[in-house]
C-alpha cells in the first residue's frame, strides 16, 4: 500500500452496507424507503452499497455478512419529545421482540445475528427517524448515513 | 365472551369467542388492519403488479410476484421458457422451505413452553430446543433458513425485495455456475434437514405412508424420536393436538404448475395436483367457482359473493357489529375451505395425511405435521429443478406492451392457495383483486353465515385458563396465520 494515502487505503479496505428498513405504503413506518429514494437518486461513495430492505426483518441476516459497517435506517418512536433523528451504535435500548412474527423487525434480527451468524459482526449502527412525514428529516438523515460512512473510515484509519 | 388478541403470528388477529363452561360454543376472527392493496394499484401500469404485490407480505414476496408475474403472462398470452418456469418455482419452494421450517420452530413449537407445561416430562427439553435467541434449535433452524434462501438471491440477482419475475419469463440469466451454487446450498439444506429435524433420510420418511408407519417410524430409532420431527410428534400426543382443531373438512389447493404440456424436458409438467376436497370427495379445480362475501366483512355491501373479476373493495366502517373483520371472505362454490400444508397433501394424494385424516379428522396435529414434512417432498423437487435448467437456453420470451383484458395467476403460497386476478383497462390497471391464503383460513362469516375455516376449528375446544389459551394458539397456529404486515417501528424498552 506504499504509496497511498490512509484515506484511501480505508476506503480501499472497508465495505458498508446503508439497509433502509420499514414499509413505504404506510406513512408512520416509511422514513427508511423514503432515505432509500434518496441516496439511491445520488452518487454513493465507492464501497458502500444500498439495500431497499423493505419488510425483510430477519430476512436481512446475509445482508451481515462479508461488511465492516451496516447502517439501519428505520422509523423509531419513543426516543425524543419531538420530531428527529437519533444515531444508535449500541442497541441496548431497543425493544426486543421475544416472540418472532411480523412485529419482531429489526430488534429480533439483531437479537439473532450474535447467535446465528458464523462471522464476526460488523459494526451496526442505527440512524432512527422520528416523525409523521417530514422531507427534511428524511434528506438531513441521507446526509447523515453518509457522514458516518466517511467517520467510521477516518476513525478506523486513525 | 372474551376477545383475545394473539401473537406469534404475521399480522393482526384477534379473536372474539364464547364461551360455554371451559369450552368455545362460538367464535369471530377478525382480521384489524385494512390494508387496500386492490385500491393502491388501480390505475397503475399492469407491471407495478411486479414491484408493488411482493410488499404484500415480508414473508412470502416471492410468491406473490410469481402470482403477479402468471397474471401478467396470460395477459400477454405469452408461452414462458421452460427455464423460466423452473427459475421462478426454484425460488417459490426455496420460500416455502424456509417458512415452514421457521413457522415450525420459531412459533409453532414455542407453544410448549408456555407455563402450562411445566409439570409435563417433555418441558424442560422443549425448553432447552424453543427458547427464544437461545433455544439449540432455535439457532439451527435461522441460520439454516437463512441459507436456503440465498437461492433466491442467486438466481433473482437481488434479496431482498427482488422483482426477477417478469411477463414472458425471468428478467436474469442464471449461469453454470449461479446452478452449482444453488445446487450446493440444497444438498447443504437437506443434510441439515435430514439430520436435525426428520432423524433420517427423504427415503426413509418417504416410506411413512399411513398412521401405523407413522408410529413404527416413531419407536424404530433414538434419532427418530430425538428430531425436531419426533420431539413434534411427542408432545403434540401428550397435549391431545391429534384431537382439537377439526373444522369443516374442505381443502383447497392450486397445486404446483410446472412446465407446459408440451415441453420436452425430463420434469414432470405437474409437481402437484390442483383441486378441491368436500366431504372427503376431490373435485376439478376451477378458478371460476371463487367468490368472495363481505356480509360480516367491514366494506360496502353486495349482496352475496362476487368473483375477483367482478370484485369489489370499499373500505367502510360500520358500527354494526355484525361487520367484524377487514378480511373478506372467499368461498369455493359457496363452501369454505381451508388450506395450507395439509390441504396440498390431501388433494395431492399424500397416503399418509389421507389416513390420518381418515382416522382422525384434520387437526392442529395434522396440519403442523403436514407443514414440517413438506421439505421432504419439495427438495427432491428443487435438486431435480436445478439438474434439469439448462443455463445455456432462454429465460425470457419478449413481450410487447401488456394488452387489455382480464387474467389470473394462481399459485401455492408457503400458506396455501394464492390468487391475482387483474384487469388492464386503457393500458392501466382497472381491478386488481388478491386472495391470499390467510384470507381463506381466517375469513369470517359469509352471506350465509357460515364460520370461516378457524373460526369453526376452534369450536368445541376446550380452554382451561382463558388467560393463557394456548389450546387456542396450537389451533391458529396450526393454520400459520398471516393477517398482514404490519409496521416494524423500533421502539424503545
Amino acid at each position: 500500500m506504499i504509496g497511498r494515502s490512509p484515506e484511501i487505503k480505508a476506503t480501499l479496505l472497508m465495505n458498508t452496507r446503508i439497509i433502509c428498513v420499514g414499509n413505504r405504503l404506510f406513512a408512520p413506518d416509511s422514513a427508511g424507503p423514503m432515505v432509500y429514494d434518496i441516496l439511491s437518486s445520488g452518487q454513493l461513495p465507492k464501497r458502500v452499497e444500498l439495500i431497499d430492505g423493505g419488510l425483510a426483518g430477519l430476512n436481512l441476516l446475509c445482508c451481515l455478512e462479508g461488511i465492516d459497517l451496516v447502517i439501519f435506517v428505520d422509523s423509531v418512536q419513543g426516543f425524543r419529545d419531538a420530531p428527529g433523528i437519533i444515531i444508535m451504535n449500541v442497541f441496548d435500548s431497543l425493544h426486543i421482540c421475544q416472540d418472532y412474527d411480523h412485529n419482531a423487525g429489526l430488534g429480533y434480527l439483531l437479537q439473532a445475528a450474535p447467535q446465528v451468524l458464523e462471522e464476526k459482526l460488523p459494526e451496526i449502527v442505527l440512524v432512527g427517524i422520528q416523525t409523521d412525514s417530514d422531507s427534511r428529516l428524511y434528506h438531513r438523515a441521507a446526509r447523515m448515513c453518509l457522514e458516518i460512512v466517511s467517520g467510521y473510515r477516518r476513525q478506523t484509519v486513525s | 365472551m372474551i376477545n383475545i388478541p394473539l401473537n406469534r403470528v404475521e399480522g393482526d388477529l384477534e379473536l372474539h369467542l364464547e364461551l360455554d363452561g371451559d369450552r368455545i360454543a362460538n367464535s369471530w376472527s377478525s382480521g384489524i388492519m385494512f390494508r387496500g392493496f386492490e385500491n393502491i394499484l388501480r390505475g397503475r401500469a399492469p407491471r407495478d403488479g411486479l414491484v408493488l404485490t411482493p410488499r404484500v407480505c415480508g414473508i412470502c414476496g416471492t410468491a406473490h410476484l410469481l402470482a403477479a408475474a402468471k397474471a401478467l403472462d396470460m395477459l400477454c398470452g405469452v408461452i414462458v421458457p421452460d427455464n423460466a418456469v423452473m427459475t421462478r418455482n426454484l425460488t417459490l419452494l426455496a420460500e416455502h422451505i424456509q417458512s415452514d421450517i421457521r413457522h415450525g420452530i420459531l412459533m409453532f413449537m414455542n407453544d410448549f413452553i408456555n407455563p402450562l407445561y411445566q409439570d409435563q416430562p417433555f418441558y424442560s427439553e422443549a425448553r432447552l430446543r424453543y427458547e427464544p435467541f437461545r433455544g439449540t434449535s432455535v439457532i439451527k433452524a435461522i441460520r439454516e433458513t437463512k441459507k436456503i434462501l440465498e437461492i433466491i438471491a442467486i438466481v433473482g440477482g437481488q434479496w431482498p425485495n427482488t422483482s426477477f419475475m417478469v411477463p414472458g419469463g425471468i428478467a436474469t440469466t442464471p449461469t453454470f455456475n449461479d446452478m452449482v451454487g444453488c445446487d450446493y446450498i440444497e444438498r447443504s439444506f437437506t443434510g441439515w434437514y435430514e439430520r436435525e429435524i426428520l432423524g433420517c433420510s427423504l427415503e426413509r420418511w418417504a416410506e411413512v405412508t399411513s398412521l401405523a408407519d407413522l408410529d413404527t417410524w416413531l419407536e424404530e430409532k433414538p434419532d427418530h424420536t430425538q428430531g425436531d420431527l419426533g420431539f413434534f410428534i411427542r408432545c403434540a400426543r401428550m397435549t391431545g393436538l391429534d384431537r382439537i382443531g377439526g373444522g369443516h373438512g374442505n381443502f383447497i389447493s392450486t397445486g404446483l404448475k410446472d412446465l407446459q404440456p408440451y415441453s420436452t424436458r425430463a420434469v414432470e409438467p405437474l409437481l402437484m395436483s390442483s383441486g378441491f376436497i368436500a366431504k372427503g370427495e376431490k373435485f376439478e379445480f376451477d378458478q371460476a367457482l371463487i367468490a368472495e362475501h363481505v356480509a360480516f366483512s367491514r366494506f360496502e355491501g353486495y349482496g352475496s359473493g362476487l368473483h375477483p373479476f367482478e370484485g369489489i373493495t370499499i373500505p367502510a366502517f360500520d358500527p354494526n357489529p355484525d361487520k367484524y373483520s377487514w378480511a373478506k371472505a372467499p368461498r369455493y362454490n359457496d363452501h369454505p375451505a381451508e388450506t395450507g400444508p395439509l390441504a396440498e397433501a390431501l388433494i395431492d394424494g399424500d397416503p399418509l395425511f389421507a389416513d390420518l385424516v381418515r382416522q382422525q379428522g384434520p387437526t392442529a396435529f395434522s396440519r403442523e405435521l403436514a407443514r414440517f414434512t413438506r421439505p421432504a417432498k419439495l427438495l427432491p423437487l428443487m435438486k431435480k429443478i436445478i439438474r434439469t435448467i439448462d443455463p445455456k437456453a432462454p429465460y425470457y420470451r419478449p413481450v410487447g406492451d401488456i394488452p387489455d383484458g382480464r387474467a389470473y395467476g394462481l399459485i401455492e403460497a408457503c400458506r396455501g392457495t394464492l390468487g391475482h386476478w387483474l384487469e388492464v383497462q386503457d393500458g392501466a390497471i382497472a381491478r386488481y383483486q388478491i386472495i391470499t391464503p390467510t384470507a381463506w383460513n381466517g375469513s369470517p362469516r359469509d352471506a350465509n353465515a357460515i364460520r370461516g375455516p378457524w373460526e369453526e376449528a376452534i369450536i368445541g375446544t376446550s380452554v382451561k385458563d382463558p388467560d393463557n389459551p394456548v389450546e387456542l394458539g396450537h389451533i391458529i397456529r396450526s393454520f400459520d396465520a398471516c393477517l398482514v404486515c404490519a409496521v416494524h417501528f423500533c421502539t424503545r424498552k
